[in-house]
């Protein structure tokens, strides 16, 4: 009952949202707009699945960047060096990132505590010194060229507007499983973990392999990002996937709300296109952004997105569809 | 003899980045043991100090003595600023949001000395007059040995606070048990932003200690800063003696891996080392054994 | 009637103290079978150990003639065990009913990728916990809150709701923690007369509770703790009149006081 009502208001949603991205293009034609538009879609793309996993498992991660630097490497070396199918490699990337996450995720999760905030961090640095290092492989610092553009029915994806499809499209449809993830059993027993372990357990969730399949779940959409984004700008360098992407990804989910899936497309959407309108600040961009992250987690800490779910909840609106606060316990 | 002579060497630089990382991984200790919080603005104290010692001596031309007083008596208010303004006021008590609400801190304190000291590197002077000294055929400056001395200054400090002072046990028995401390009527609030103001204070050390050695900009603290952090975790997080431990076995790790394998991945080791350690022995090597969930 | 639940010999020392010392005690189908014992006693810890919670030291927990000891807790709905929490542990942002189908998820055969993609199945399956769901809470005098977000509720329909959480997925014993600590008489009276309807059903009952009156009321058994051991075992008129309980109360006061 309750429960369709959720996946109807969800749909109404989404209806807009399609409708103003297919407009969009017919209004927005300067490339480099577009161009951040396409970056965003991607990032929300990534968002999408860190919330997955953000607010569910109640976990941090502090290396989608790094994720989504593999999706985006294996890609570009595999198209770029080795001539195969693009499509090809992005599944291969996605394969490739699901084991790094699980090889990450899988030891640490397993614990008590936060200690895949600490796990996935090493991970990314671990990672980008790699790509610096390993230069035949990855090219070094300078980075990869040469990455051939996606082809879809014959076309080749490789001017903005045409981009623009794949990547909004990607973004938009990424939503729907995470939704029905949300909306199932699933979704539930991860909600129910944040709130109490221990009563999760009671009830027969699974928990430690449910986190982990999450993670790798959140990994794989980061990765897919990362196949794209190497295709669409026919370059990757390591820089792009350091560990201050990785804060910045946290960030949006944060700033959007925890664990909410159009808290996290508005957070993707509102801080990718800032520090392009932050730029007339110049020197002061970085004293900006951190006073408004500041100010945003100490004050409003469900998120802008959050807070308006929460206020909508309390007019009857439908529940608050993720926890933001958990308790220390012991059972 | 030469095999020798290089090992000397190694040991020396190693025991000096090494006593850095101890004493960053030391503060993040204080502050995870107060509030659980991973304190990610840890090496921005670093920053901080350096740059503030820095000035005090090339800017105001404050004698040695007072402008490192100054500068750690700075930074230890930064960090108690920070817990007061930024922590306390959270409206959310998830961890999550508080260590977040760290990293927050450390960008914005990033772009702050970045506009107060610019983007270049700085020449901060050494402690003491750079002579050339040997020992067992290693070369090394005394600012070596002043790193390794105030280290150890400052464990012993730490210990002593520790062990015998009122208010230092009171913050034991709040990391042990806050609520059963705050119930016997343990100051926790106050303690709590004692703490950040010791991990400022330790963090400033270490920045003014090291910098000389490295180099100093606005963001040298960053990569200390993560190094100290899985110095910590090797040590096991949250333990003092821990902290001490993991940041010399990691400052001699690095030196001989840059010595005998290469340098190219020298700033990998580290954290190598932390997924390592999380991996097989999550609760460090002097940590609490941790519960599986 | 045989005994469903058999617990001996559980130990477990928390530093130097002694939690549980040696404790025994059964549970049987149909029966209500009351712990009690001042705070601190370990209560709690016993119970905790029989779900799996807490791994004690040393001991046999036999449900069903089977040693369950060492099987972890999310293990035990699908043998046909639950519990509820002294502290609630309510999913409070969760609604009523969800937090009702969180208690069926042992049952639930969808995995992981069949969620994502929301396969046929899936859907059937998530109509039949709501359904089930919905007809617990019934049963409950819960079915008009479905909806509401469950941290929002009164007190007293949280634990009527944690109730409900536990009895969804139709187990064969249920481990109660204090079920009325905090209700008023009137609530307590129905969260009595339910636990009674369970007990018609035929589900073992293991009550843990400070409530005497509704303890010597309902229980065919009671279990007096102290100290982690047991100091007596037996119907709820004879507990009562033994030296050590009697003492135990102190003058003869509602609550239990210190121990002997
Ligand atoms: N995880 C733990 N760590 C340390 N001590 C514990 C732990 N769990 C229980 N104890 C101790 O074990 C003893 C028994 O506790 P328990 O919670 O089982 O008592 P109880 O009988 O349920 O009391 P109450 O009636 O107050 O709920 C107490 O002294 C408690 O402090
Ligand atoms: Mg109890």
């Amino acid at each position: 009952m309750n429960l369709t009502v959720q996946a109807r208001r969800f749909m109404a949603g989404l209806l807009p949202l399609i409708l103003l991205v297919g407009l969009t293009p017919l209004v927005v034609t300067n490339a480099y707009y577009l161009n951040v538009l396409n970056v965003t879609a991607l990032n929300v793309l990534v968002v999408t699945g860190l919330n997955l996993l953000i607010g569910c498992a109640g976990q941090i991660s502090l290396g989608h960047a790094a994720f989504f630097g593999i999706g985006a490497y294996v890609s570009a070396i595999l198209t770029a060096t080795y001539g195969v199918n693009p499509w090809l490699a992005l599944v291969a990337a996605a394969l490739a990132t699901a084991l790094c996450a699980l090889a990450v995720g899988a030891p640490t999760l397993r614990l008590k505590g936060n200690y895949l905030v600490m796990a996935t961090l090493g991970f990314n640095i671990i990672v980008n010194v790699l790509l610096i290092q390993w230069d035949d492989l990855t090219g070094g610092s300078g980075g990869l060229t040469g990455v051939p553009p996606l082809v879809l029915f014959g076309l080749p994806l490789d001017t903005d507007y045409r981009f623009f499809w794949l990547a909004w499209g990607a973004a938009l449809i990424g939503l729907l499983p995470a939704r029905n993830l949300l909306h199932s059993h699933v979704g539930r027993a991860l909600r129910a973990l944040h709130d109490s372990p221990a009563a999760a357990a009671s009830c027969g969730v699974p928990i430690e392999g449910y986190k982990i399949k999450v993670f790798v779940v959140s990994a794989v959409y980061a990765s897919v990002a990362g196949s794209l984004y190497a295709h669409y700008f026919g370059i990757v360098t390591p820089r792009t996937f350091d560990i201050f992407k990785s804060v910045e990804l946290v960030t949006m989910c944060l700033v959007g709300g925890i664990g909410s899936l159009w808290g996290g497309l508005f957070g993707a959407s509102f801080l990718t296109p800032l520090p392009q309108l932050l730029h007339v600040f110049e020197e002061h961009q970085d004293i900006i952004f951190g006073a408004v992250l500041l100010l945003l987690l100490i004050f409003l800490p469900q998120g802008l997105v959050g807070r308006l779910e929460e206020a909508l909840a309390r007019r009857g609106i439908g529940g608050a569809v993720m926890p933001g606060d958990s308790l220390e316990e012991r059972p | 003899m030469a095999a020798h002579a290089a090992l000397s060497q190694y040991l020396i630089s190693g025991l000096t980045t090494g006593s850095v990382y101890a004493l960053t991984a030391l503060g993040y200790c204080l502050i995870y043991n107060a509030t659980k919080v991973v304190n990610f603005a840890q090496g921005d104290f670093l920053s901080l100090g350096g740059l503030l010692f820095y000035s005090l001596l090339s800017g105001l031309g404050l004698p040695l003595v007072p402008a490192f007083v100054l500068a750690v008596a700075g930074v230890a208010l930064a960090g108690a600023l920070m817990e007061r303004l930024c922590l306390r006021p959270a409206r959310s008590r998830d961890l999550m949001v508080l260590i977040f609400i760290t990293v927050a801190a450390s960008i914005l304190a990033r772009g702050l000395m970045k506009t107060v000291w610019g983007k270049q590197t700085l020449p901060l002077p050494s402690i003491s007059p750079e002579i050339p000294l040997r020992f067992m055929g290693a070369a090394f400056t005394p600012q070596n040995l002043w790193v390794l001395g105030i280290t150890l200054a400052a464990i012993l400090g730490l210990k002593h606070f520790f062990d015998r002072t009122l208010t230092g046990k009171a913050m034991r028995a709040m990391a042990a048990n806050p609520r059963a401390a705050s119930l016997m009527g343990i100051d926790t609030a106050g303690l709590t932003t004692l703490s950040f103001a010791l991990a400022g204070a330790l963090g400033a050390l270490a920045g003014i200690l090291i910098t000389p050695i490295t180099s100093l900009s606005y963001d040298v603290g960053v990569l200390l800063g993560l190094k100290g952090f899985a110095a910590a975790v090797l040590g096991g997080y949250g333990s003092f003696a821990g902290a001490v431990a993991g940041g010399l076995i990691l400052g001699l790790l690095e030196s001989l891996c840059a010595g005998l394998l290469s340098s190219a991945y020298k700033d990998v080791l580290a954290f190598l080392v932390l997924l390592l350690v999380l991996f097989l022995r999550p609760s460090g090597i002097l940590g609490v054994k941790e519960g599986r969930s | 009637m045989s005994e469903l639940l058999q617990v001996s010999g559980l130990t477990i020392a928390y530093g130097g103290v002694k939690a549980l010392d040696g404790l025994t005690f059964s549970a049987r189908a149909g029966e209500i079978t009351a712990l009690i014992g001042p705070n601190g006693a370990g209560k709690t810890t016993a119970i905790n150990c029989v779900s799996g919670h807490t791994r004690p030291d040393a001991g046999q927990v036999l449900f069903n003639g089977r040693d369950i000891l060492g099987l972890p807790a999310r293990a035990m709905t699908g043998l046909g065990l639950t519990r509820t929490f002294q502290h609630l542990r309510m999913f409070g942002r969760m609604n009523v009913l969800e937090n009702v189908m969180v208690g069926l998820h042992g049952t639930a055969r969808a995995g992981f990728t069949a969620a994502m993609l929301r396969f046929p199945s899936l859907r059937r399956e998530e109509r039949r916990m709501a359904e089930k769901a919905m007809d617990t809470l019934s049963f409950l005098g819960l079915a008009d809150l479905a909806g509401r977000t469950a941290g929002a509720l009164p007190y007293g329909d949280q634990k009527r709701l944690a109730l409900a959480r536990a009895l969804v997925s139709e187990p064969r014993l249920m481990l109660l923690d204090e079920p009325v600590a905090g209700l008023n008489t009137a609530e307590t009276g129905t969260m009595g007369r339910l636990i009674l309807a369970l007990r018609e059903k035929g589900l073992a009952l293991v009550l843990v509770e400070h409530d005497m009156s509704l303890v010597m009321r309902v229980s065919d058994r009671v279990v007096v703790m102290c100290s982690g051991a047991k100091i007596a075992d037996g119907p709820p008129q004879e507990v009562q009149r033994h030296p050590e309980v009697v003492a135990a109360y102190l003058g003869g006061g509602k609550e239990f006081g210190l121990c002997a």
